[in-house]
Order: structure tokens, then sequence, then C-alpha cells
């Protein structure tokens, strides 16, 4: 058979491609935005830019926590330095303090306009106005006897209980105190069982007051009911199944989903519903990819603040524009 | 025919006799290998508060019987020696025993792990043989209650190799996830998740945070202010691409190296897993095992060196071991005898018997760690000096380094080293010779014993 191609044929068939290609093209462009928003890892730039990179104008020197408050100021804990510094949302470096106080900070907590700072080093909890000035150590370590010796690891607040939560890596316990430094409750004990800790890390407080523990040396997030009184699930459910490397640093955001950071495997999963609904964030030190992330926190727009320790480095992401879990639907169906 | 046949035979069988000794498998330095398990409950029983329940396992191939052929011994670590508790024999692995789910082992210490169990203080240092004998023909294994060991165990959860290790998207050219080696080892060891804080050189030993026995890298006081007045220099691997111009890179020069450049990092002395050339004691890399057991002491941390520093030192510091043991064989510290020129230049001896002194008045308060030896007590390298860092006061010029007497180039010419040092000593100024040498300097008469 053969096959006769005129000249007109031709013309005719280049015209109907170009209608398709320029229908494609079209419909990438006008949906660019929302195909970006269903990509939530993907810095975006609508966002503050990610700040503070390698040593730069911050100087950063491992840091290690991040709180946020209401006014969306950012308090790092710059580990090495000894301080706190602090940033506004678009990443400017807006002051520091803590030099002559601090030591080895390593968690920070925000509530009710202060600044709670826990010293790993000073094995204690210092207060601080939120503008930088010192006002008084909270609790020291082997100064309050229902708590004992204590050396802290994080810091977490419960505004709404006026509670601060602290894990000790002496006693792979967590202990909670109110704005004035007296033990309300303390839950855990060295081991691998159900409610033991080994080591633990980060201590966030969810929707409901349930407690969220990284249980690092044991691979695991625990969470407990309030007041720590029984652990309602954990992260991995199955024991020995492998979800972490070193789970670090947790987040609840807005629609209740449990984030979490995981600094070996530089990656942050995302849990909700009783399932994993994501995970972003691969070994790099581009904007995107992750390297040692240590602490994370969302202000109060939703976005999320990666505490890089590698790269002294504090990565912005973008708020996810609905429920991570929808979100995440959308993508996998 | 039938006669050469069986001479053929008879050749054959007694080959097999020779020689099939030789195939069998043959375990007499111990078992090949030690697996720990450390664990808050088992079989459902929860160990008492501040313990660990503790299981060896290890495999005798060839072996059938209930009971194991090599024996399990505990030691128990003073500061004049390490005495070793026999603890029986192990028992054969049953598919039926309390442990068959959690691992496919042979024989196991303690014989039932529930109604026999072991529970070991968390926090404390326990070392276990398991072979013929604790002194020979034995395997080692280190616990570390509550953890197991983050350097060990890796075939219960293959995954974990991938928290450190990257196969075919690595940063590092063995094949890790990071770049510099000490961010991943302060990823724990920055006292989050470890028992040894490194960098305030502070050791969790369940009763409190301590001072650790290897010194500071980089411990600050309450003000902010850096305390430590030496340190081997571990942070210096992103340093290493910096051009001669830059004024960071004559901290690549180690004092004393004689011009040569060094890439110091965690890793040059530490192994992360446990080979045939890393001791069990702090998994440290020589080829000549450095025999050393942790224990505590009146709430210190202290360590009970046997032998082997010197000569892991002498991997680096190679003109300083020398003494007893070694070619120059001097059995004495004797001014003129026992010191002699090495690499150019008069040095204290290390690898001394001073058990001479052992009833005088120097002796007696000494404190410092010495290897104790089945013939005598030896000063080592780490009589004297920490390994890891200092934060004794009073540092002083290193005459022998610095620009007051004999300053060190590098190969461009600049001066590498013009700052003071307290050397990784373990005490103020020149407190470290007082500790032995105070007859000397004590009153205007000499000591009378």
């Amino acid at each position: 058979m053969k096959l006769k191609v005129t000249l007109r044929k031709l013309i005719i068939f280049i015209l109907i491609l170009l209608i398709v290609l320029t229908a494609v093209f079209l419909y990438l462009f006008l949906t660019r935005s929302r195909l970006l928003d269903r990509i939530p890892w993907l810095p975006a730039s609508t966002s503050p830019p990610v700040f503070s990179h390698f040593l730069q104008e911050a100087a950063l020197s491992s840091p290690l926590a991040i709180a946020i408050d209401p006014l969306d100021n950012i308090f790092v804990a710059d580990f090495l330095n000894g301080r706190i510094v602090t940033f506004d949302r678009r990443g400017n470096k807006t002051g520091e303090f803590g030099e002559g106080q601090l030591t080895r900070p390593v968690g920070v907590a925000e509530m009710d306009g202060f600044l709670y700072v826990a010293d790993l080093a000073a094995q204690s909890i210092e207060v601080f106005t939120a503008t930088g000035h010192f006002r008084r150590t909270l609790l020291a370590s082997g100064t309050n006897e229902q708590i004992g010796p204590f050396v802290p690891v994080s810091l977490a607040a419960d505004r709404q209980a006026g509670l601060l939560y602290f894990s000790d890596s002496a006693g792979h316990r967590v202990v909670a105190v109110d704005r004035e430094g007296a033990f309300r409750f303390a839950f855990g004990h060295p081991g691998s069982e159900e409610g033991a800790f080994l080591y633990p890390g980060a201590v966030t407080v969810g929707t409901g007051g349930n407690i969220y523990v990284a249980d690092t040396n044991n691979v695991r997030v625990q969470v407990f009911s309030p007041g720590g009184r029984k652990v309602l699930r954990q992260l991995p459910a199955v024991p020995g199944e492998e979800m972490f490397a070193l789970p670090r640093s947790l987040a609840v955001d807005a629609h209740g989903n449990l984030w979490v950071a995981d600094s070996l495997t530089h990656r942050i999963a995302v849990f909700g519903g009783g399932k994993k609904l994501f995970e972003f964030g691969s070994l790099g030190v581009s904007e995107g990819e992750l390297y040692f992330p240590n602490a994370i926190a969302f202000d109060q727009a939703g976005r999320l603040y990666v505490v890089e320790r590698g790269l002294n480095r504090v990565s912005v992401f973008a708020a996810p524009a609905a429920d991570p879990a929808n979100l995440f639907r959308r993508l996998t169906e | 025919m039938k006669r050469k046949s069986l001479s053929v035979l008879l050749l054959l069988f007694l080959m097999i006799l020779v020689f099939l000794p030789g195939q069998l498998p043959v375990d007499s330095a111990g078992p090949r290998r030690i697996e720990v398990v450390v664990t808050g409950s088992f079989g459902g029983v929860t160990a008492p508060s501040g313990r660990s329940f503790v299981i060896l396992y290890w495999e005798e191939p060839g072996n059938t019987a209930a009971s194991s052929t090599h024996r399990v011994f505990e030691a128990q670590v003073a500061a004049t020696g390490v005495t070793w508790s026999d603890r029986g024999q192990g028992v054969r692995v049953t598919s039926g025993g309390p442990d068959r789910q959690e691992y496919i082992g042979y024989y196991r210490y303690p014989v039932n792990p529930i109604t026999t169990a072991v529970t070991l203080l968390n926090h404390r240092n326990y070392i276990y043989r398991v072979g013929a004998s604790a002194t020979a023909d034995f395997n080692e294994a280190r616990v570390y209650p509550p953890l197991e060991s983050a350097h060990t165990n890796y075939q219960k959860h293959t995954d974990t190799c991938a928290g450190c290790h990257r196969t075919h998207r690595a940063v590092h050219p063995m094949l890790l996830n990071r770049r510099l080696m000490r961010e991943l080892c302060l990823e724990c060891h920055d006292g989050r998740a470890s028992k040894y804080n490194v960098l305030d050189g502070r050791v969790n030993i369940g009763t409190g945070w301590v001072d650790s026995p290897g010194g500071p890298f980089w411990r600050v006081d309450g003000q902010g202010n850096q305390l430590s007045t030496s340190y081997h220099n571990v942070f210096l691997e992103q340093d290493f691409a910096l051009q001669p111009t830059d004024p960071g890179y004559r901290r690549l020069y180690a004092p004393g190296g004689g011009g040569d450049r060094y890439n110091l990092t965690c890793t040059d002395c530490h192994s992360a897993h446990v080979t045939q050339n890393t001791s069990p004691f702090r998994l440290l890399k020589s080829q000549t095992p450095v025999t050393a057991f942790p224990f505590i002491d009146n709430g210190r941390y202290r360590v009970l060196y046997m032998d082997g520093m010197n000569s892991f030192c002498s991997n680096c510091h190679e003109q300083y071991n020398y003494g007893a043991s070694t070619a120059l064989g001097y059995p004495l510290h004797v001014l003129g005898g026992g010191i002699k020129e090495s690499g150019g230049f008069y040095r204290h001896p290390t690898n001394i018997n001073v058990s001479a002194w052992a009833t005088q008045q120097t002796m007696a308060h000494l404190t410092l760690p010495l290897e104790v030896r089945s013939n005598g007590r030896f000063m080592t390298c780490k009589t004297c000096h920490f390994a890891h860092g200092s934060v004794v006061r009073g540092p002083q010029p290193s005459y022998e380094m610095a620009a007051l007497d004999e300053p060190k180039y590098d190969r461009v010419g600049n001066v590498i080293y013009l700052g003071i040092t307290s050397k990784l000593k373990r005490r103020d100024g020149m407190g470290i010779c007082l500790e032995c040498h105070l007859d000397q300097v004590w009153g205007n008469t000499p000591f009378q014993p």
C-alpha cells in the first residue's frame, strides 16, 4: 500500500500538532502553581528564603533547637556558641543573647512571653524575656527533691496547661514542671519496653494534651495520654519494624498530624490518622535537601522551619495548603 | 592385585586420619563472635528499676550437646587489677526456649534469661569473656546497659547500616551519609544519645555525669568561656582544602608534626565497628591490642590500664615510646641510664616500671593512671596526658615548638605554632612532674624513706 502525502495533508497535520502542543502548554502553565502546592516539600517562592547558610551572617554552630512565639519571632539554640539567636519570619537575624548565662543550650520553648532554655552542660533550665533579658534559673539539677539530678536534652511548652516538659538523659524520663519550676509529674525509665526510654529526645504536646516523645535510642516515637499515664501508641507500631534511624525532633501541625525529623536519614516523616502520610527530604546541601535535621517547628502561618545541624542552617518550607492527609491522597491516587 | 587395592585403601584411610582433624572446625580461641542482647524487659518480665537484662549468645559449630564447651567469665575490675568470675557454661538454645522468637543463636548465657536472669546496673561497664578460660582462648564482649552498643549488633536490624551509610549516593568515600566524620560521631556523642559526651568530657555513670578519663574536646564554662586549653584537634576536616594563604591552614600542622599536615578526626583513633584490628576498649584502632577496663571507683569513672596504650599512642608519636619492654630495655628510670636519645632529642621515657618506688612517699599519693601488669606498674603516655583534651590551667609555652626556642615552619615558611598549650596534661603547670618527683623538690634534704 502506498501512502500518498500531499502538501495539503502535511500542512493540516502540522497545524493539528501545533494546536495540541499549545493546549498542553497552556494547561501546564495555568496549573503550575497548583502543582507546586501539591508538593509540599518544595520550598515555595512565596515563603521566606532559606536563611543562615554555612556560618555566614548568623554564624550558628551546631544549632539544635528552635521555638517560635505567637508573633513569629524565631529562637534558635546555638549549641556550641552557647547562645540564642533570634530571627524574624523573613529570616533576618534580629538579635542574640545568652552568652554568659548559657553553656550548651539544647532546648528552647516559649510560653507567656518568656523563653525557657534547657542547658545540657549546666544541667538547668533558664528563663529569658522574649527580648533576651535574663530573668532567672527556673530549675537546676539536684535542687528539687522531687526531681533530683537531671540532664535536659530538650524542652517543650504546653501553653494551655501552663506546663514545661523536658527530657532527661540521666534518668531516661520526661519531667513536667509548671511555670515556677515546681514538679508536676514525670514518666519513663531506662529500657526498651513500652513506656520506657533510652535517651529520650524531643517532646511535644498535641491536640488533646497527648504527649509525643522521640525515644531516640529505641528508634521510635511514643505517644502518651495527658500526664504520661498511658502509652497510646508507638511508631513504629510493630517493635523491630524499621521506620527511623535517629528520630530527633517532633512537631504537631494545625491538623493534628505529627511531623518527625530523623537526623540520620535526613528525612522528615508525617503521620496522621494512625499511618504514615508521606515523607520528604534527602541527604544534600541544596535548598529542599536536608543535612542532619535536628529540630522542627511551625510558625503561625503553618510554615515548617527545619534546623539543620550539619549545615548550621535553618530551612523554611512552604505551608501545606490543605490537610496533608488529603494532599497525600491526591498525590497517590 | 587385591593386595595392591588394599594398600591403596589403607593409604587413603591413613591420609584421612591425618588430614581430617585439620578440616574440622577448631574453636579453640573462643567463639568467633558474641552477640549481646540488652533489654529492659524479657519474656513479659520487667527488669528491676535501674537495671537491664543481659543475654549473651554465641555459636559453637559442631557442638550439639546441651551445654556449651565454652565457659563465661565476668570481669571484676579494681584499681589494682582485674579478676574473673567463672559464670559457668552456656546452654543450647532450643526452639521451645523463652528466646525462640528473638535470635537464632546456638548457646546462651544465662541458662534461663528469666528464672536465672542476669540483670545489670544501667550505665555501668561490664566485660564478659567466653572461651576456655578468662586469660587464654577467649572472645570478649563489652556490655553497656541499658543500651546495646550502637557500634555492634547490626545483623539484628540491617537497616541501621543506612543510618550512617549510603550505597549509591554517599558523600564520603567510606560510603557515608555525611561529609565530615565528626558530624556523624557528635550526633550521638554530644551528650544527647550516648553515655559518653566527648565534647564536654563527661560520662553518665548512672548516679550522674562525671569527668571522663579522656578529657573534653571542647568544654566551656557557665559564662561561655572556652575552658579547654589543649586538645587533639579533630575539628579540621573541612580545613584540609584550605589554601596556604588562609590563616586556618596552619591549624592542620600538629605541634611537633615536623611540617606534615594531618587531617585528624575521630576515626583515626577509634573504629565505628568491631573488627580484627580494634581493641574492645574504646574500639581503638591498633595492631597491638590495648587492654584496659573502665570501672567506677567512689563515684569516679576510672580506667584500669593493663597493656598496649603506649604502643597505641606511638602509632603517631613514634619517637616517644621506649622503656622497659622495648629494644632499649631499660629496667629502671635512672637519669643517664634510662633516658636516651630518640628522634634527635632526649625524652622522658614511657613504658618504665615505677614499682621500685612503691614504698616511697612519692608513690603513696600517686593517683595518675599506670598500666598494671603482672610484673609491676608501668608509666604510659596516659599517665601524664589526656587522650582527648585538657582543661588544666597554667598553660605554658611549648619550648620545643614555640618561637621562643625553635619555631616550626610549614613547607611554605610560615611559623606554624606560636601559642601556649597545656599539652593535654592532667595537672596544672608542672604538677605532673611533682606527682613522682616531689622528693626532689620538697625541702632541702633528700627524702628519707
